[in-house]
């Protein structure tokens, strides 16, 4: 098919957006061409771009129902990974891995993606997540260097952290975050938007000039503790330039509509489904390359057909065998939202190569056993991105393998030369790089 | 290797300038004390505890190496080092060595202190930012903390600069939290929106379900409408009331008489009257509530008063009494947006199973809801006049009405919109004379200190600029005060080493006793320097802590010392508690704050943060505590009964449930909690691969013989010795925090006889195995209950104040206590004792304390 044909730009491919919902998102279509104008795109280099998508969830998985037994390729299929067994080709099942010194239960909720040791400890410093270094690489290329998602409810710091040590806010409504994506607004809206965009450059200007007099009369100590306060604004000088010069682009459609309003959280399976369509149109137009999606049940009753108790309690099931179902089916729901996920990044993308290929997603949880809150042996699968995949690669359950072993392919797979990660001792040995 | 070691070894003592022990006065030889009885395990190769003496610096700059070496004069101070087991170094040579350790690290401290102070310097943290804003803008209900990221902590506060760390999202946040205070804060209309009285009956669609789905019933008076049959519910098409006798068309927006409900309403029912506010504003809620106790289809008299509430959306409006058979009018102010609703809530009647036809249990009844409001004290409102004065709001001129922004009708049904209002906006004939008057007035409160006209120059100058850009003159302001709002001034603590100004003590004050900024007063006996002064100092503590604001004291400190921030992140098992509700969760932390404010208001002594022969309780509470002849919602002082285990902060309600899961509880995180929070300790992290307890709840084995094995280990027994015992005496409290002897069980067990109080059914759990509360302390001494323990503890309030003054220094100056600080805090906990260790009298230690008044 001639890519040509399809590209358009502006309101020609707005238009297309019917067709593209009436074809669905299984023909194979040439999304980046059809869905992106010309003038929307970032400096997309010629070949196809690397992507990285984490999800967490911080409620673990029942281990038995996770972790195959048998290592290698003819591992047998677990009740959770049946569920993905149309993928079985395109994901590795890790066991034995952990970050070490990552301890603290819940608190390790935001280490997920770091690293750092001893959550809990009183002179705890979370340092950058594997997420937000490689979308520090991706700079300002695509309109949000990445995105942060939270569905469900959460009050913790969440695992994408930033340089300077503070978890990011995440965005938690579907809605607002179609908008953001998707939707341009008025010609005055816009107007606003970047007059707003010009009187925060002029508080930035005002406040930097301000402080700078102020630093000559500080102690040593406080004046390296003050540097953060110019990096933040020297950083944000750039984040509003870089938002103004995207504010003038037009935004890309997407394949379907905007929701009326996000699916209440108790539903869970819903809501997790329309984050995971937004978070493959995201890819698939280009908007970022990196995405963190945290599913957080955990405070929420969800309403799935015999789930009658808060996932808390039943994650603390005491070996009680009805709770234990229950928990089953809230862990199974997850996963067919991933199975829905992974198809639908299978079946976006054109000459053979699907958006899964070009995309790194990761899932997994911080906790390897609600029940006794453990954070080692932590489940992990890792699906798509080009790599050998197939394959349940199983480390030492006693002495594991640092998670950060993985982050280093990730980290090189999206492009970056790193050899070490957090508590890495290299890469993971078994996952190798399809040719 | 060896002689390499002993060389390294001897030269860092002669570097941490031992010289004063000299080798030769001190028996042993002191440089030769480190190489014989304490680098055999703490060497390169066994690095015992992590610790290698032959490589640690002496370069105090580095980052750890001081703190290490305090943890070394630490563990030999105890006397836990060198360990029992090996040769024991005679004790004058330790005592010497540990002298001159002492000596040179106080020393290092003091000169570090002079450089930089104690504290860090600090941004605020989110909740004194959303107050500070709350209090100079006069916005009491303003809502900006949930913008701004999570603080961070170090030893167990967010007050520490360490840990406050700034980044661009933290910027970014601060902008759209400005940005959205100043919108509260201004007024676009001329004449205030027409107050409304209106009555509310509960008759809108969610009370018709709740009548149909054998929720609730029709009454007359104080009985059961006749006309309305108590049926077992079923699903019937259409929605309609058949079996009851009651049509639904003359109940929907029609019926005014009250409904009683016996079951809490899940999210996807909630009991809503048909009702949207009108604008966003503070309402006056009035409610006519009453309870009745159902007993097979005849309304009966309850025996008690049950709770019930009013919310907006997930806001509370008020809890509320329902007393027996007995209408009570009770009323609330609270604040509600535009197009925000009103819901019934059964606070204290939750989980009924079965039909209400068979139903023998509480219920509430709603005779009607009254809503007046908005409420204006003036217009237009104070926030507004303190951003613009008496500047006249008039419309936009012709040339700008084109740009008129209608205003939003958020909330309204579409088709339903009023006559679209027109923004009025702020004018001026000398729009730059009047921005810098009212700027010399804002910065001030704002920077926390005088500000001199060329800093409020500045600011005029950004009013200037942007009306040269085409920006009206509220928006030309805006853009001043926000500026100001994302200054460092405004969002940092700033203090010089040594001795603070007035002003920067006036601003220390405010954010420890009110987590805000000063008010006029305080700011202006600071900015004078009579803050200084002894006399005006105790004078100002005393107002603060008479005033309102102090309880925002007594949340902030709670949540974090108490750890009480942490309440609603475990919801209890509903099998093994089914006599958990929400509602009870909110009355705990009640009873916390309310004990620790009843500490202070009497000055009680420091014994009362483990002991007490009070309590603060309300119906619930007591209920939970077994404790006889308290009724209703109002939190009250209370008698203990003679040999009641309850007493002091450790056995209420809210710290055993933040110290549990949910489903279980464990000596260990209690004991950790009880040694960290109550008695001071600092504990290690555990060591790795140390593998974890699968907690079990089918009555087999209990928590105590899983342990034992774990304990069994002398490795692990060194820190569980020590942090168990506590936490043993405490698991005669079960995870919401009720007594027990025996354990809760889903498994096996003896079956419960009775009923749970608000349904019909038996409890799902059984007793399961006994517990066992005995313990012993580190120093070998037992106890068989939580009341042995308390009377060991009681027996040192040194140790107890020690702690609590501990607790209230590092949240009061934003610092931990420091090697060099160890002094001053003795000292302050013998000035505390000859006040007889008094609550009250410790804030006014702390806060004339020089740890208090110098950075």
């Amino acid at each position: 098919m001639s890519i040509s044909r399809l590209v358009t730009s502006g309101p020609a491919a707005l238009s297309r957006r019917g067709f593209l919902r009436a074809a669905g998102i299984g023909v194979g279509l040439p999304w980046l061409e059809a869905l992106v104008p010309r003038s929307a795109r970032g400096a997309v280099s010629g070949r196809a771009p690397n992507r990285m998508v984490c999800v967490m969830t911080n409620m673990s998985m029942i281990p038995q129902n996770f972790f195959p037994k048998k290592a290698g390729p003819d591992y047998e299929a677990t009740p959770y990974l049946e569920i993905l067994k149309e993928h079985r080709a395109h994901f590795t099942v890790c066991s034995g891995l952990s970050h070490p010194g990552v301890d603290g239960a819940h608190l390790t909720e935001k280490c997920f993606l770091s690293g750092a040791p001893h959550p809990g400890a009183s002179h705890f410093r979370n340092t950058i997540s594997m997420d937000q270094l490689a979308a520090e690489r991706m700079g300002r290329e695509t309109r949000f260097p990445s995105l942060v998602l939270l569905a469900g409810k959460r009050d913790l710091g969440l695992p994408s952290v930033s340089r300077a040590g503070v978890s990011i806010p995440p965005e938690s409504d579907p809605v607002a975050l179609y908008r953001k994506l998707f939707v341009q607004g008025s010609a005055a809206e816009v107007a606003e938007r970047m007059a707003d965009l010009r009187r925060g450059r002029s508080v930035l200007d005002f406040v930097r000039e301000e402080a700078s007099g102020l630093r000559r009369e500080m102690g040593a100590r406080d004046k390296e503790r003050m540097e953060q306060y110019f990096t933040s604004i020297r950083e944000m000088e750039g984040s509003l330039q870089a938002a103004e010069a995207w504010e003038k682009r037009p935004k890309p459609g997407a394949d379907f509509r905007e929701p009326k309003e996000g699916p209440d959280e108790v539903h869970v399976e819903e809501q997790t489904d329309l984050f995971y369509r937004l978070v493959r149109m995201a890819l698939a137009t280009d908007s970022t390359r990196v995405v963190s999606l945290y599913l957080g049940p955990l405070m929420i009753t969800p309403k799935i057909a015999g789930v009658t108790t808060q996932t808390h309690g039943l994650t603390h099931h005491g070996g009680n065998a009805e709770k234990l179902d229950q928990l089953a089916r809230i862990e199974s729901a997850q996963f067919r939202c991933l199975e829905r996920f992974l198809a639908g990044l299978r079946s976006t993308g054109e000459g053979g190569r699907s958006l899964l290929d070009q995309t790194q997603v990761l899932y997994g949880s911080n906790l390897g056993n609600a029940n006794s809150h453990d954070t080692t042996n932590l489940p992990i699968l890792l699906a798509g991105g080009g790599y050998k995949h197939g394959q349940h690669l199983m480390f030492d359950r006693v002495n594991n393998t640092p998670l950060a072993n993985l982050f280093v392919n990730m980290l090189q797979g999206f492009g970056m030369e790193v050899s070490r990660f957090a508590s890495s001792t290299g890469t993971l040995r078994g996952l190798e790089v399809r040719a | 290797m060896r002689p390499l070691v002993w060389k390294k070894v001897g030269a860092g003592l002669a570097l941490l300038g031992l010289g004063i022990l000299g080798a030769e006065s001190a028996p042993g030889g002191a440089p030769n004390y480190l190489e014989r009885y304490c680098v055999d395990c703490h060497d390169g190769d066994t690095r015992k505890g992590g610790l290698d003496l032959t490589a640690l610096s002496l370069n105090f700059e580095q980052p750890g190496v001081f703190e290490t070496w305090v943890k070394v004069h630490d563990r030999m101070a105890a006397g836990e080092m060198p360990p029992k087991k090996k040769t024991r170094p005679p004790e004058e040579a330790t005592r010497a060595l540990l002298h001159g350790l002492q000596e040179r690290l106080q020393r290092e401290d003091v000169a570090r202190r002079a450089q930089d102070g104690r504290a860090a310097v600090r941004r605020l943290t989110r909740v004194e930012y959303q107050n500070a804003l709350r209090d100079l803008l006069e916005l009491p209900y303003l809502e900006v903390a949930e913008l701004l990221p999570q603080d961070g902590q170090r030893a167990g506060f967010d007050k520490l600069g360490e840990a406050l760390d700034f980044s661009e999202i933290q910027l970014n946040q601060y902008l759209a939290a400005a940005e959205k205070a100043l919108e509260s804060a201004t007024c676009s209309q001329k004449h205030p929106p027409a107050s409304k009285k209106e009555r509310l009956y509960p008759n809108w669609i969610k009370f018709a379900q709740a009548l149909q789905g054998g929720d609730g019933l029709l009454l007359k008076g104080l009985e059961r409408d006749p006309r309305f049959a108590l049926v077992k519910p079923e699903m019937k098409k259409g929605d309609r009331f058949e079996g009851n006798g009651i049509r639904r068309a003359d109940f929907v927006k029609s019926n005014t008489q009250p409904v009683g409900l016996i079951r809490s309403s899940d999210p996807s029912k909630y009991r809503s009257f048909f009702y949207a506010a009108p604008e966003s504003g503070e309402y006056r809620i009035r409610v006519s509530t009453w309870s009745f106790f159902l007993d097979r289809q005849r309304v009966c008299a309850n025996d008690r008063t049950e709770v019930a509430a009013l919310w907006s959306t997930n806001r509370l409006l008020g809890y509320f009494d329902a007393p027996s058979l007995a209408p009570k009018v009770q009323e609330s102010l609270a604040w509600m947006r535009v197009g925000d609703g009103i819901r019934f809530e059964t606070e204290t009647v939750r989980h009924a199973n079965g039909d209400i036809a068979q139903y023998s249990g509480p219920g509430i009844a709603v005779d009607w809801v009254e809503v007046e409001g908005p409420i204006h004290a003036q217009w237009p409102p104070a926030s507004h006049r303190i951003l613009f004065g008496d500047l006249p709001l008039e419309e936009p001129g012709a040339a700008a009405q084109s740009k008129a922004r209608p205003e939003a009708q958020k909330g309204v049904t579409p088709g339903k919109e009023k006559a679209v209002r027109v923004r009025c906006t702020v004018t001026s004939k000398a729009p730059l004379e009047d921005a810098k008057r009212l700027l010399a007035r804002f910065l001030p409160r704002a920077f926390r200190r005088p500000v001199s006209d060329a800093e409020v120059g500045r600011y005029v100058e950004v009013v200037r600029r942007s009306l040269a850009g085409g920006e009206d003159l509220e928006r030309a302001l805006k853009n001043a005060y926000r500026t100001a709002l994302c200054s460092v001034h405004f969002l940092f603590r700033e203090e010089q080493p040594g001795v603070l100004t007035g002003s920067a003590l006036a601003t220390r004050l405010a954010l420890w006793l009110w987590s805000s900024v000063p008010d006029e007063e305080l700011a202006r006996v600071g900015a004078s320097g009579e803050l200084a002064k002894p006399e005006v100092l105790r004078v100002q503590v005393e107002r603060m802590l008479k005033d309102p604001r102090a309880e925002r004291f007594v949340v902030d400190f709670l949540n974090q010392w108490l750890n009480l921030r942490k309440i609603g992140e475990t919801t209890p098992d509903r099998d093994l508690y089914p006599e958990f509700v929400p509602y009870l969760q909110d009355a705990m932390v009640e009873e916390s704050r309310a004990y620790f404010g009843e500490l202070l208001r009497g000055n009680l002594g420091v014994e009362h943060v483990v002991a007490g022969d009070f309590a603060m309780l309300n119906g619930s509470l007591a209920a939970l505590y077994g404790i006889g002849g308290v009724d209703g919602h109002a939190i009250r002082r209370v008698q203990l009964p003679k040999g009641s285990e309850r007493g002091g902060f450790i056995t209420q309600g809210a710290v055993l449930k933040v110290t549990a899961n949910g489903t279980t509880t464990s000596p260990v995180v209690r004991g950790a909690w009880f040694n960290e929070r109550i008695l001071g300790m600092t504990l290690p992290p555990p060591p790795p691969n140390v593998g974890s307890v699968e907690p079990d709840t089918r009555g087999a084995t209990t928590i105590r013989e899983q342990l034992e094995k774990h304990r069994r280990d002398a490795s692990c027994a060194a820190c569980h010795e020590r942090i168990d015992p506590p936490g043993f005496a405490l698991e005669a409290f079960d995870v919401i925090g009720g007594q027990r002897t025996r354990y809760r069980s889903l498994g096996s067990g003896t079956p419960v006889s009775g009923l749970v109080r608000d349904g019909q059914r038996a409890p799902h759990y059984k007793e399961g195995p006994a517990v066992d509360c005995a313990g012993k302390l580190p120093d070998g001494r037992p106890f068989a209950n939580v009341n042995e323990l308390r009377a060991r503890l009681t027996a040192d309030p040194d140790l107890l104040a020690k702690n609590l003054l501990s607790q209230l220094l590092v949240f009061a100056t934003g610092s931990e206590i420091h090697f060099a600080d160890r002094l001053a805090l003795q000292r302050l906990v013998e000035q505390s004792r000859s006040e007889g260790h008094r609550v009250r009298s410790m804030i006014h230690l702390i806060a004339q304390s020089e740890l208090f008044r110098s950075k």
